[in-house]
This record gives C-alpha cells, structure tokens and sequence, in this order.
C-alpha cells in the first residue's frame, strides 16, 4: 500500500515537474528571500537604526537666546566632553545639567539602538541569516507560496477534469490524495532548502563587507536542522488547509484564494482582537498564533505575530498538530466521498 | 465465468430532488458491443459514472467484470472515457499516455508506440495536448482506453466532435476492438452510431430502463408491408379478413400492412384474386429511430 503511494507520488513529481507554476512560486521564494536580504544590508550599510535615531536638543540661554541641535546615535557615540555642537558656557547652570541629563538618557537609549543594530548586522552573516530567513521570511512567505502549491496539485485535477481519467485507472482516491500531500511536503522542502542555499550564498557574498561573520559549528548546524524542522512542521496545516479548500471548491483558484485569505485575515484579526483581554485565553488556539509561537517569530523581524504573549513551543505544536489532523482528516474524508464531475475550468 | 460482464441492481442516483437514476437494472453480456441509448439527462453518463466508481450511487447495487473482485482491481481491467477525454494539457499526447500507464503500474514503451500507431496520432505524439483539435483528442482518449489491454471498454459518446471521416474511422475501430473477447459498452445518443456498431441495446430515458434487448430483435419487432394497390378501400376489407394480417392502415396514398414478410405473395394473390392491383409493394424495416420514437415518446426529439 506505501509502495503503491510511493509510486503513485513518483508519478506525482513527473507531472508537476513539467508544470509552470511550481518553477515561479520557486523564482517568487528566492526573489522575496533575496529582497528581505539585500534591504536589510541596505539598511545596515546605511549605518542601521544608529544613523536613523535622533533627538532634538533645545535650550534658552540666560540672555534670552533660544538654542536647538539635533543629534543621532552614531553622533553621540562620537562626541567627547565638550564635543557638542553649541557652546554651553553660555548657559545658566541649571539648563547645562538638565541637557547633560537629556544627553546622558539619549546615550543610554542608543547603547540599546547600537545593540540592535549589531544583532541584525550578525543576523546578516552566515549562519545566522539562514535561522533568519526561516524564522521570518519562509515562515511568512514561504507559508503563502506552498498554500499556492498545495491548492494547486489537487485543484486542477477538478478544472481541467484529469481526476475523472486518473481515477478510472483504478486508483484509490485516499492512496491519490496521500500522493499529492507528499509531493507537496517534497518540493516545499526542496524549495526551502533553495531559497536558504540561494540566502545563505547572499550571506558569505555580504560577509565580505560586514564584520563579524562566525565559522559554524556542531551546535549552529544542529540549530539550523531544528528550525529547518520547526519551518516544515508550520507548512504541515497550512498545507493541510489548502488541500481541503480546494477538495471543497473543487477548484484550485478557490482553493488558494480561501486558504490564503484565511490566512492574511487572520493576522488582520488577531490584530484587533488583542486589544480584549478575553482574546488572550483563546489566542493559543489561533493556528497563526501557535504558528508565530513555534518559530519565536517575536526573535525574529519581519515575522507575523509580535501582538501579546505568543503559545510556548509544546502548545503551539500541539495546536498545529491538531489542525493539520482535522483538517486533513476532513480533505481525505470528503475527497474519498465526492462525487467527481467533468472539467471545470478553474 | 461469468457471463455478464456488468450487472446493475436497483441502482439509483439522486441528486438533491433530480432523480438521474432510478431503479437501474441492467446486464451487458461479456464479449458483446452493448449500447446504451438515451437522449441527454437520461441518466447514461450518470450510470457509467457509478460503474467507474465517480459517482456514488444513492441506493442498489452493481457488480464489475463479476463479483469476486474488488471494484478496484476490476477497474485496473476496463478502459473507459466519459463524456470527453480529460488530460494534461501541458503534456504531450505520448507523455499524458505514460503517465496513465505509469499510474497503473503495467505497461511498456512500446504499448504506447502500438496505440498512438492504431489511433493515428504517432506522428503529433510528441505535441502538447491542449494543441489537439477535438477529434485528436478524441483518438489520445481511444488509445487511453486500450491501456493495458483491458477485457471491458466503456465509451461515453466516443465520436462527440469528430468529422464524418474520423467518425466512421472509429466505428471501425470500435467494431474491431469489440470482436475479439473484449466487450464494448457504448453510450451514444447518436442512433445510426449504435445501429452500426451494437450487438444489443438498453434504451433509456429519464433515468429508467425502457426497453433492451438484441438490436436485431427491437429493429424488427413488427414487419410491414407498404403498398399501392388501384382501390385502397376495397384491399384494406379484403386484407382484414386474413388472418394472419394483424393490422391495415391507409397512410397518405398508401397502405401499410403490417404482416411477416415471407407471405407478401400470398397479400399479392389475395388482392389479385379480389380484383385488386398492386402498382408498388415494399417492405418495411422499423428503424431504431421509429422504434425508439415509440417508446421514449415526448423525450425522444433529443436524440439524433
């Protein structure tokens, strides 16, 4: 019976090689992966959040004189005493100590702007990028295009009518859809790993003008393996969601539009329902919260989540696992009962 | 061995108050091209849909290729396309062919070299499906169907687009695929397309079996004679006296006798003997299409 699901998925893979759609989604992957890349090395080229903090500075002199100056993080990091761009000689005793407390704070307030500004110049080299690219650009993204890539291997079999002719051939309907679900999982894996190739070639080409790249060792790859797995197991009940919508539209355009609609409105809701205090009892339960839970979206930027406390790892797992059982339980359960008409054209 | 390849008990299908299929019973003999006949919504699409497991029937039963194997394996042993040939349209004709032999898990290379050769399309073999004309397509569904050598072949409406040309072509092929063991289930709202090709019909209309039996015995279900005789009324009373002449009509200028075929000359006798004279005498052969006229009644002007 394995052997007939591993074949059939075999055959699975003979088709959708030769389709259009799994080779642009690929092409979609790596252009997002590379344009998240190359604005962050942008961004931190350009000096980072150092560069684009600043606090205005204003003061009165004692003869009346009004005084402003306006300094960034990466000023003040310069500025020795007596450095500031004003004389303050000129000012009452009281206003030099309350702007050389302003300053202090404001350097204070930068040390942490200069922190962060590090952290994302390190997430930039490898291997950190690739935990980075999985954590917030895949997870997001990446969930999107394989939502696309798993309405569509069953959705068009329904519009262009090619489900009735395989299933005359005496194919089991549960053994069929098993085979779609596992070339699925296949080629999402392989376009993830793709796009990390692709992202971590980025990577060593930034590291030649970004300091403070790392040799990757034992502990770094077995970290990578892990969020390799946590990212695949978040595909599981999108995926999942994708192939029942399309089985209960019978159509693949249907199929994607209602699984990735799901999936943006709900972040949109989320997002207003955080505001009540009741949402927060429930808000474990929201797959896109359980989601954003296991892969610490909030560690990460560019991520979805970061509303409330996000579900520790074990709830959030256990939440994506049972989504991905109800709802694919409910795909195999409809796809084995439904009666299976002509072409439908969509 | 069974000596119905198919057997339908009670079998019924319901969709929400349309009832396309009701109460079917129906049994296709093995090694026999048996039609099935009805004007569109009578329920033949439907039926083949339960048989190949598409659709699920509401109630009855059916078996396939016999009762002692599974629907599925049997389905592994009957070729069949319903209503028009569905592929991929990226692939080519050859690599649409491989997937479904490959699908099956039987099969070689040169099987489908042998059925693009027999369906005439070797040469476009290579070309994208969605680049076929109708009838090509309708040729790459023939070939599908021959995968594997299967005992059982279900054609829904195989000729659906072709030209006369490719029509008859494949009347011939269907009529010589079906004279060897295999039997041919052809579903057709075409009379003169099961007329040709079928051993023995089930006609249906509104999801009913309503008549079935050998094509030679519904074409022949009464013999008629047509005349022109010189004194219409005089030969109806002397014909109605026979009898062995069951009914005499006057249609138009003529009279239709309805009488065995082989006692013509003794009509020709009986009037010559009353006076009477016959300038035209034919005889006539009821028609599927009369025949059917006669049963279906009111649906009947949906079939072609």
């Amino acid at each position: 019976m394995i052997g007939h699901v591993l074949s059939l998925t075999r055959w699975e893979w003979f088709k959708l090689y030769r389709r259009r759609m799994p080779w642009v989604l690929l092409l979609i992957a790596i252009a997002i992966a590379q344009l998240v890349f190359w604005s962050t090395y942008a961004f931190v080229q350009s000096g980072g959040p150092a560069n684009q903090t600043s606090r205005l500075f204003a003061a009165t002199a004692t003869a009346g004189e009004s005084v402003t100056f306006d300094l960034t993080c990466g000023e003040i990091g310069d500025l020795r005493e007596g450095d500031l761009p004003v004389d303050l000689e000129r000012f009452s005793p009281e206003e030099r100590e309350r702007i050389a407390r302003d300053l202090q704070e404001f350097a204070e307030d930068c040390r942490s702007v200069i922190g962060q500004s590090d952290s994302i110049r390190q997430s930039m080299l490898p291997p950190h990028s690739l935990r980075v690219s999985m954590h917030s650009t895949l997870a997001f993204f990446g969930v999107i295009l394989v939502m696309i890539l798993a309405a569509s291997i069953p959705g068009t079999e329904y519009g262009w009518g090619t489900l009735r002719t395989v299933l005359i051939r005496g194919v089991g309907r549960w053994q069929l859809l098993a085979s779609k679900a596992l070339v699925t999982a296949l080629v999402s894996v392989g376009l993830s790993v793709v796009v990390l190739v692709v992202v971590g070639v980025a990577s060593v080409i930034a590291s030649l003008t970004l300091e403070g790249g790392e040799l990757v060792g034992f502990g770094e790859w077995s970290d990578l393996a892990v969020s390799f797995g946590k990212l695949i197991y978040v595909y599981l009940p999108y995926v999942a969601l994708a192939v029942l919508m399309s089985v209960l539209s019978s159509s693949s355009g249907m199929g994607i539009a209602i699984s990735v609609g799901y999936y943006i409105i709900e972040q949109i809701v989320v997002g207003i329902l955080a505001s009540f205090d009741w949402f927060e009892g429930i808000s474990t339960f929201v797959l896109g919260r359980a989601a954003s839970g296991w892969m610490d979206v909030d560690e990460f930027s560019f991520g979805p989540g970061g509303i409330g406390a996000l579900p520790d790892d074990l709830p959030a797992a256990l939440v994506m696992l049972a989504y991905t059982v109800i709802l694919g339980g409910l795909a195999f359960w409809l796809f084995q009962r439904k009666d299976v008409a002509g072409a439908k054209g969509g | 061995m069974n000596d119905f390849v198919i057997q339908t008990n009670a079998l019924t299908k319901r969709y929400g108050h349309i009832l396309a299929v009701d109460q079917l019973s129906l049994e296709v003999p093995r090694g026999r091209i048996f039609g099935l006949l009805g004007p569109n919504g009578s329920g033949k699409t439907t039926t083949i849909g339960m048989l190949l497991g598409l659709v699920r029937p509401t109630s009855g039963s059916f078996s396939l290729l016999g009762s002692g194997t599974s629907h599925a394996e049997a389905l592994h042993r009957v070729g069949a396309i319903v209503e028009q040939p569905y592929f991929y349209p990226y692939l080519s004709g050859r690599r649409n062919l491989a997937y479904f032999q490959g699908i099956s898990g039987r099969g070689s290379p040169k099987e489908l070299d042998d059925l693009l050769e027999q369906v005439g399309l070797a040469d476009r073999a290579g070309d994208r499906f969605q680049t076929y004309s109708l009838g090509m397509k309708q040729r790459l569904g023939l070939a599908y169907t021959l995968l594997g050598d299967p005992e059982l072949l279900i054609l829904d409406e195989p000729t659906n687009g072709m030209d006369p040309a490719g029509m008859a072509e494949v009347r011939d092929l269907i009529r010589s695929l079906g004279s060897s063991d295999r039997t041919v289930l052809l579903s057709s709202h075409l009379l003169n397309e099961v007329e040709q090709i079928c051993d023995s019909v089930a006609i249906l209309s509104k999801g009913k079996v309503i008549a079935q039996g050998a094509v030679g015995d519904l074409l022949h279900p009464q013999e008629q004679v047509r005349l022109r005789t010189s004194e219409d009324a005089k030969a109806v009373e002397v014909l109605a006296a026979l009898d062995w002449v069951e009914d005499v009509r006057i249609e138009g200028e003529a009279l239709i006798v309805t009488a065995p075929h082989d006692r013509t000359s003794e009509l020709s006798e009986a009037l010559g003997r009353a006076g009477v004279y016959i300038s035209e005498i034919t005889p006539l052969q009821v028609s599927l299409e009369q025949y059917f006229l006669e049963v279906t009644g009111d649906v009947a002007g949906e079939i072609q």
